[in-house]
């Protein structure tokens, strides 16, 4: 059984919560954000052809980042604010 | 961010024209501004494939906005001399020729105020975690890119 601390936080914006049905869920923690990407790109395919970028904890990250269970992860289409 | 509550920016559906006089108004007692400068960002009702934008509806990651925003403005008053700075964005349904976007930059003279208030727009539509989705009628819509 998977217990809320082997689990992330997940929020989606704009065009991608669209895509992902529900803007905020859980979701089975992965050690990092290159894995979580393709655990994502698993479950919806159509993930690969728009553009995004996610922020740990609010903050954006560069690269592959390493994640602990419990962070929130926030899954960012381009801003289109103003 | 700092334990303070960052302020909110935003404001469910347009910006009146009256809540910009009103905040022009305010500024009256404060007789150290010298020159103050405000920037609207207004809807345009843009033709795509032969239908005209009716309005946009803005959502936000609304507590890493007010991160963000947090994060110019204390950038904005470390690198200027300014009295004051007020930001205001809509979330919400705006209707083409409604404004959406209200920033506003005192300080003593015109030169601080001019090159703040660009830098501070230029910084909201970069860094801001804000989407609009620009709707031709009730539910048609495409999602909006900042030029």
């Amino acid at each position: 059984m998977i217990t809320d601390e082997e689990k992330i936080h997940l929020v989606a914006f704009g065009m991608i919560a669209e895509l992902l049905e529900s803007p905020e869920r859980s979701w089975p923690w992965v050690p990092d954000t290159d894995r979580l990407k393709a655990t994502l790109i698993k479950a919806y395919p159509e993930l690969n052809d728009l553009p995004f970028i996610l922020a740990v904890d609010m903050e954006v990250i560069q690269g592959n980042q390493l994640i602990v269970p419990g962070v929130t992860v926030a899954l960012l289409p381009p801003y289109s604010g103003g | 961010m700092s334990e303070k509550k960052a302020k909110s920016i935003f404001i469910e559906g347009p910006i009146s024209a009256g809540f910009i006089g009103d905040s022009i108004a305010k500024h009256q007692s404060k007789t150290d501004i010298g020159a103050h400068a405000i920037f609207l960002g207004q809807v345009r009702a843009d033709e795509k494939e032969g239908r005209s934008v009716t309005h946009i509806d803005y959502t936000a990651y609304e507590e890493m906005a007010l991160q963000k925003v947090h994060a110019i403005r204390e950038s904005a008053f470390a690198a200027y001399p300014l009295s004051c700075m007020h930001i205001y964005h809509s979330l919400g349904t705006v209707r083409s020729g409604e404004i959406s976007l209200f920033v506003f930059v005192s300080a003593a003279h015109r030169d601080a105020a001019f090159t703040a208030l660009r830098e501070i727009v230029e910084k909201i539509k970069a860094d801001v975690p804000i989407w609009g989705k620009e709707m031709f009628g009730e539910s048609d819509g495409t999602w909006k890119v900042n030029q």
